[in-house]
């Protein structure tokens, strides 16, 4: 490839000698290159070209080679030989020049001839910041791609789309490609970061067509890594990171334990009075709402007096950081080993990586270990390819609580702020931790969860593909793929039983009326056994031609899938003897269940790619699929693409200047099917077995509630997307702007029906739901250079919008899950949420005699719950062996449901509740209708209550749009620093590079203040559901990371 | 040619071999795709036990009217002190009741020969039973649109009440006749049939006094005694023709001491390991008016209906009244109601069928003995109750209570209110929809106290449901038709007063 110019002589000097040249761009037309550092290499002795491209060194006898680098080109080095005249010519690194894409089935195309938006993450941008999940690898990074961690925990769930949403109910998650075989998004959950090459993402539609049914969501082509230069490479790391919790909702410290219940009958001894605030409740010792009285320092009984007559006295404050004491850091411990050898024709690699890491919920852990084989070999015309990775992966989590079946993180919450919770760790030993003895009679301890309640769960997944290929002439490519995904999962969850001693259980001695009336509560266990195994086979055809001036690049292919899901439970409903959980040890009949499902489809497509001068590019894929998840009739489907680019900087060449280097524009339509069915026997009508039976050797049979369509169709996107890229100065500006639409339409949805109809709902395709964009990618390649130092800065933004444009005849509106809705003229998600009454000028209306804001039981839309601005910045700085990397990621324009702000009003945990000092208050920016319809403003009127009453028994808790926030933040999603240690000629040369690095992520967030409940990334429903914007106290809060890492590479 | 017979031989192989495996969906391997009637009824009648057993499904009823309250250390449900019913309030029953009638329906559509007479005649006695059930509680609601889903229906019309009401008791009287008149080959009916083991006598008295409830219901209209009268006349209607002592009507699967697999009553209340359910019976509490009737009649069922407080008496709370008594001052629900966990569920027992007759025959609409129809209802209420005074004996000294004009009918001076008020009391916890409906039409009993929530919307209860928020979402052109539903005033069409 390397162009080398020989001229001159050669002269001879005995202690140094001078050397010079000229440096040129291998790039047509571009000529000398000015300003290229020109180093003798393992010295400090150097030069610049001049304004001609001219250089001159004064080298070391002992010199044998020159580097030269220069921005935007590769670095070359030269040996000089005994010559003293040096001419070389640089290739060009610009992006979109010589940059290969990975699409479909692995194939590789220049990126100049795509006329569809992609981009690329390199390994080391994922892993910079030391993640053990890919996905976090990529937040911020890559314009369109949306990414969130739906929730905390051990092993965190996460939502991945591009382009944002397509799909009512249908999954909007990407599919992801890896190594040429597709898995579902969860699967990256199992994979080891440091496996990947990199990560190709296809944005849209367009440029997925050939993938079939699974891409219209776009895709991420993850190629992992190969072996390469005849020298094994063996690379061992470490990262240890430390998790701790970044944020608490705002929480109250001024008020303790107190219910705004009528407190006239409570045993006095738990009962008192303080101070003269009549305005609060009383103090209530076994109390779990926070609506007592405000903290005054006096010694109080806290619980009651147990059978022993003992009891604990308290003094009446807050405890400092009383809630965020109670979780952990999380220590995560990484450990990576992998070797890699290889040529042009053979190559090797082999990894392993053990994860193990601990959670911020005491005792929750989870651990990842995992290898991975892959090796390539050429002999002669044939080629065989495989890749092979098996991970195991344990995760330990606690569950919930014998009373109400609630989580660790809620009965955090209900704890009182004078209560120090870490003292009550201890349940077996300590009597005033276990159940018997904890004072709060309504909500359990929480460490009795995180000892007796855990959701422990294995995953293996193994994921390899083998591919045999043929390459008989040049111009032709025959290749087999075989592709196999075994994933099983076994869940185990169990709950123990509590019995109250009867002291406790039949007197209820304390008068709480609360859990101890209840025992005994019965132990549970169950088991969850599931297993999915995916075959796939490829058949690809490649063929390429030139003919004179144009190019053609043809693929013809077939594709087989298949996939066989098994799944069974048993639980056991009551558990006999304690702590053992095995279904045989029970009360009454276990429950037992079981699911199978099959399906099949196969596909045949073709490609063509026509190029004229390597400048201007036409491409036309088709696809027919067949798939058995719909009936005879209906299962056939086709689907077209088509695009092109021009090089406009290579086809008008006088456009083309020292300050415009590169200009491309490019265009796409396509249409791709999507079936939509989460139950694959949907065209069938179904009988289940009705609740309760078999009783005996009685069983009974009713109808599904849903009603079964023979005639389903898919889902069909049609996306169109345009857009240029464009470089000046030598690609140190690179700019690359993309906008689409996609219009999906007979959306497959389970419609909500009249019950009249004797169903719930219907299976039809219906509505059309349509999504537009623009994606922005800027690069400053550097935006500073000061000799060693180095400042490279990217910045991808999206505006996506989205509308609804229809869903049935006479349906405006169809609910996805919680409050997100579907409804026609609105973005999707719309979040459809119950308001208090407010005049025509939004403010709040309240009862001219009570001074209270009454609840409008209409639902109202309150804004949607995807983003419509994604930014992402990212960072980098370099000086010598130090780097400096940094990301950066702001969304906005869409709001958050924070269900958990309701739960702490009931609680009255939250600084929220107790914003007025639960003082009668006049509510601000209110009014009271005077008149039918005239509104005059409230300055009077206080309210009747504060307390209790207002906060949580009032209309106000039950109107969610009081919680409801704008989703907006900025994080700082990924700070690291590495430094190269200089280690060469140390060890005989062992270690061929040393790195030791600090890492961090979601170092920050900044949210609107009004935010002051929890991280608006989460959501409560997972990462597939399409029902974002609404968050519960089952996610836990937000977590801050950060540790170190050591790389050493031999 | 060879070649091309080859690859014709090849293509065929491929293409039969791509039939069978895209076929694999083809039959469902986790649920079956036809199933017939006998394996239906079983889960149909189960399923409609299951929505009347649960009191948490109508609580609004047991605590608007006198039967229950809430234990103190709950949090008041505003929703219910404040008799402010939303769309979204018991939006499940109306769901349940669609959902369980389709079955219904799907059994008398299969049941086409004649041979299949006594499964037809189930299905519509039941339809009837649960239509009734729903325009009592809505008035107007999809009938003859509903369950139309074949004929493409999927926003059915609502139709008017009286026109529902009046076309159940030709279906009950079609029902009937088909049993009457089954052949003699009919397929018997038998175990699967939860409710009457295949008795069709039963099914026939049962189909009979489901009739007189809907004619009994319109008693108090003005004008309506002609059509009564004449609808009673196109069947046998002498005591013997009705649901009498010992022939309730109730649904036993068989149940079992598991999970999801007892007595729905008895489910809400214990786990199988004989330990409370959460929410289950701290939850439910007395009321005090039905303490109060209980107390001052001397009633042998005092301590069946509530267990004793910590004082060893029965008392209760006045629904939304504050301050409400603490756990250990109030009464929970007692034995007679929380009987076991394999307790029958409740369709129609035999003294609301006996306090039926006696109203119908106190009202002059069949011929009979107002005073013993009475006397055996209440003393089947008695005995239903259990306990040392559950007893035959324990009720002939109760009613023999001439002082109490509530209790003895001899002494009463308003004989209907007298019948009323006994079968409100034997109603608690029994049956809440006649409870419901048995006050609205008739006034009784008339000593309730309403909610002591100062916020209320209305001074007493609204007098129906509202339709649910599905409905307006989904069927909202038919819920319109009907018209502004308020639901203090729009009253059931049988409400006379």
């Amino acid at each position: 490839m390397f162009l080398f110019v020989f001229a001159g002589t050669s002269v001879l000097l005995a202690q140094t000698r001078v050397i010079t040249g000229t440096v040129t761009s291998a790039v047509e037309g571009e000529g000398a290159l000015p300003g290229v550092t020109v180093q003798v290499k393992g010295t400090t002795i150097g030069a610049i070209t001049d304004l001609n491209g001219r250089y001159s060194v004064t080298a070391p006898a002992t010199a044998t080679t020159l580097i030269f680098s220069y921005v935007g080109m590769e670095t070359l080095e030269v040996e000089i030989g005994s010559r003293s005249v040096v001419d070389v010519q640089l290739e060009s690194t610009l992006v979109g020049l010589n940059e290969v894409v990975v699409t479909a089935f692995g194939i590789k195309r220049q990126a100049r001839e795509l006329g569809v938006a992609t981009a690329q993450v390199s390994d080391q941008q994922l892993t910079q910041a030391g993640i053990s999940n890919v996905v976090n690898g990529l937040t911020g990074k890559v314009s369109g791609l949306q990414i969130n961690t739906v929730n905390n925990g051990v092993n965190p769930d996460t939502r991945i789309t591009l382009r944002g949403n397509r799909h009512f109910l249908a999954s909007n998650q990407a599919l992801i490609v890896l190594d040429g075989v597709p898995v579902s998004a969860t699967y990256l959950n199992s994979i080891n970061p440091n496996d990947i090459a990199n990560v190709n993402i296809l944005k849209g539609a367009s440029a997925s067509a050939l993938y079939g049914n699974e891409a219209s969501n776009g895709v991420l082509v993850i190629s992992t890594k190969r072996g390469s230069g005849d020298k094994p490479v063996i690379r061992v790391s470490n990262t240890t990171t430390f998790e701790t919790v970044s944020y608490m909702p705002k929480l109250q410290e001024r008020f303790g334990a107190g219910s705004g219940e009528d407190t006239a009958n409570y045993p006095a001894e738990y009962t008192f009075w303080i101070g003269p605030d009549r305005h609060t409740d009383p103090y209530t010792s076994y109390e779990n709402q926070s609506y007592g009285p405000e903290f005054n320092g006096q010694m109080v009984i806290l619980g009651g007096v147990l059978q022993d007559g003992s009891y604990q006295m308290i003094p009446y404050s807050a405890v400092p950081n009383q809630k965020r004491k109670f979780f952990d850091t999380g220590v995560k411990l990484q450990n990576d080993v992998s070797y890699a050898v290889g040529d042009d024709r053979n190559n090797f690699y082999i990894s392993a990586q053990d994860v193990v890491g601990t959670g911020t919920i005491p005792k929750d852990k989870n651990r990842r270990s995992g290898f991975r084989v892959a090796g390539a070999r050429t002999t002669g015309i044939f080629r065989a390819d495989y890749s092979m990775g098996y991970s195991q992966t344990n995760t330990d989590e606690s569950g919930d609580e014998y009373f109400q079946q609630r989580p660790v993180y809620w009965n955090v919450l209900n704890t009182p702020a004078e209560i120090d919770l870490t003292n009550y760790k201890d349940i077996v030993n300590n009597k005033f931790a276990n159940h018997n003895g904890y004072f709060n009679g309504y909500y359990p301890n929480p460490y009795w969860a995180i000892e007796n309640s855990r959701n422990q769960t294995r995953k293996d997944d193994l994921l390899g593909s083998a591919t045999v290929g043929l390459n008989p002439v040049e111009w032709l490519d025959i290749s087999y793929r075989g592709g196999l995904i075994y994933s099983t999962t076994d869940r185990s969850y169990y709950r123990n039983g509590v019995v109250f001693d009867s002291y406790y259980a039949d007197n209820d001695p304390w008068g709480a009326g609360g859990q101890t009336t209840g025992s005994p509560y019965v132990g549970v266990a169950n088991e969850y056994l599931n297993s999915s195994f995916i075959l796939t086979g490829d058949l690809l055809v490649q063929a390429n031609n030139k003919f004179g001036d144009f190019t053609s690049k043809v693929i013809l292919g077939n594709s087989v899938y298949t996939n066989k899901y098994r799944y069974v439970y048993v639980a056991n409903n009551a558990i006999v003897i304690p702590f053992l959980y095995n279904v045989s040890n029970r009360l009454g009949e276990p429950g037992v269940g079981q699911t199978q499902r099959n399906r099949n489809s196969m596909g045949v497509f073709g490609d063509i790619t026509i190029g004229y001068k390597n400048f201007a590019f036409l491409h036309a894929s088709a696809r027919n699929d067949w798939d058995s998840r719909l009936t005879k009739e209906n299962r056939s489907f086709f689907y077209p693409g088509v695009d092109a680019s021009i090089i406009l900087s290579d086809a008008i060449p006088s456009i083309k200047s020292n300050f415009m280097s590169f200009l491309k524009i490019r265009g796409g339509w396509s249409q791709t099917g999507q079936i939509a069915l989460d139950n694959w026997y949907a065209t069938l009508p179904s009988f289940s077995v009705g609740s309760g039976f078999p009783y005996g050797s009685t069983t009974g049979f009713v109808l599904s509630t849903t009603l079964s369509n023979p005639l389903l169709k898919p889902e069909i996107t049609q996306e169109i997307e345009a857009g240029f890229e464009i470089s000046f100065l030598r690609d140190r500006i690179h700019l690359e702007v993309n906008g689409y639409q996609s219009n999906t339409k007979d959306q497959t949805i389970p419609a909500t029906i009249s019950y009249a109809t004797g169903y719930a709902s219907a299976y039809i395709n219906a509505g059309e739901l349509q999504t537009k964009g623009i994606e922005t990618d800027f690069r400053l390649t550097p935006l500073l250079s000061l000799g060693d130092f180095q400042w490279n800065v990217t910045v991808a933004y999206t505006y996506n919008t989205s509308k609804v444009l229809s869903i049935m005849e006479g349906l405006k509106e169809l609910p996805i899950e919680d409050v997100s809705y579907a409804v026609v003229g609105q973005q999707f998600p719309a979040i459809k949420i119950t308001d208090l009454k407010k005049d025509p000028k939004g403010r709040i209306i309240v009862d001219s005699e009570t001074g209270m804001p009454i609840k409008d039981s209409e639902l109202k839309i309150f804004g949607h719950g995807n983003p419509n601005h994604i930014l992402g910045i990212t960072s980098n700085w370099s000086w010598k062996g130090l780097s400096l990397n940094a990301v950066a990621d702001y969304r906005g324009g869409h709001i958050i449901v924070n269900q958990m702000g309701a739960d702490l009003s009931f609680t009255g945990t939250s600084w929220f509740s107790a914003q007025n000092g639960r003082q009668n208050f006049v509510i601000p920016n209110s009014v009271v209708e005077v008149a039918d319809g005239v509104f005059e403003e409230n300055t009077n009127i206080i309210t009747k209550t504060a307390a209790q009453k207002f906060w949580y028994n009032g209309d106000i808790n039950q109107v969610l749009s009081t919680y409801t926030t704008s989703a907006a933040f900025w994080k700082l999603r990924e700070v690291s620093l590495n430094y190269s240690i200089p280690i060469q000629g140390v060890f005989n040369n062992l270690i061929k590079d040393a790195q030791v690095g600090i890492v961090g992520r979601n170092l920050l967030m900044f949210r609107p203040v009004t935010n002051m409940w929890t991280d608006p990334e989460f959501n409560s429903r997972g990462g597939t559901s399409n029902a974002v914007g609404y968050t519960n106290v089952y996610q836990t809060p937000p977590t801050r990371i950060w540790g170190f890492s050591v790389k050493l590479t031999f | 040619m060879k070649k091309l017979s080859i690859i014709l031989a090849i293509l065929l192989v491929l293409g039969t071999s791509c039939e069978d495996f895209l076929a694999v969906n083809e039959t469902n391997p986790n649920s079956a795709s036809s199933v017939p009637a006998n394996l239906l009824l079983p889960a149909a009648l189960n399923a409609t036990a299951n929505i009347y057993n649960n009191p948490f499904n109508h609580l609004y009823v047991y605590v608007w009217h006198g039967a229950f309250s809430v234990f103190g250390n709950y949090v008041a449900n505003t929703t219910l002190t404040q008799y402010n019913l939303l769309n979204s309030s018991y939006q499940g029953n109306w769901a349940n009741t669609y959902l369980n009638l389709q079955n219904y329906d799907y059994i008398e559509k299969i049941s086409g020969e004649p041979k299949e007479a006594n499964f037809k005649a189930i299905a519509m006695i039941m339809k009837a039973y649960q239509f009734q059930n729903l325009v009592d509680n809505y008035g107007d609601v999809p009938y003859s649109e509903a369950l139309k889903t074949a004929d493409g229906i999927l926003k059915p019309k609502y139709d008017k009440q009286q026109e529902i009401y009046e076309d159940l008791v030709l279906k009950l009287d079609e029902a009937m006749n088909l049993i009457a008149n089954a052949p003699a080959d009919a397929s018997e009916v038998g175990d699967d049939d939860i409710m009457f083991a295949g008795d069709m006598d039963l099914w026939w008295k049962f189909a009979n006094t489901l009739k007189l409830r809907l004619l009994v219901n319109q008693s108090g209209m003005t004008g309506r005694t002609q059509y009564i009268t004449t609808a009673i006349a196109t069947q046998p209607h002498s005591a013997n023709d009705y649901l009498g002592a010992g022939e309730s009507a109730m649904v036993n699967p068989g149940y079992v001491k598991s999970e999801d697999k007892m007595n729905p009553f008895w489910e809400t209340f214990y786990k199988q390991d004989d330990s409370q359910q959460a929410d289950g019976l701290t939850y439910f509490a007395a009321n005090q008016d039905a303490c109060d009737f209980l107390s001052e009649n001397n009633d042998p069922r005092s301590f069946r209906f509530f267990a004793p407080n910590s004082s060893g008496v029965i008392r209760g709370n006045y629904y939304g009244v504050l301050p409400s008594l603490t756990s250990a001052q109030t009464s929970a629900l007692g034995p007679g109601l929380i009987r076991s966990y394999d307790q029958d569920a409740i369709i129609m027992t035999d003294f609301e069928s006996l306090f039926l007759q006696a109203e119908a025959v106190q009202r002059g609409l069949i011929a009979g003995n107002a005073a013993e129809l009475y006397k055996a209802a209440v003393t089947q209420s008695v005995i239903y109750m259990g306990g040392l005074d559950g007893s035959v004996a324990g009720a002939t000294k109760y009613l023999s209570q001439d002082a109490k004009p509530l209790v003895s009918f001899g002494t009463s001076d308003n004989k209907l209110k007298t019948i009323l008020t006994q079968k409100w009391a034997a109603m608690i916890g029994i049956s809440p929809t006649t409870l419901w409906t048995d006050y609205r039409r008739s006034g009784y009993p008339d000593f309730i106290h309403w909610s002591g929530d100062a916020s209320k919307k209305n001074a007493t209860p609204p007098v129906r449901l509202l339709y649910p928020q599905s409905e307006i979402n989904v069927n909202n052109e038919s819920v319109v038709a009907v018209g502004t539903i308020n639901p203090f005033t729009s009253k059931i069409f049988w409400q006379n007063r």
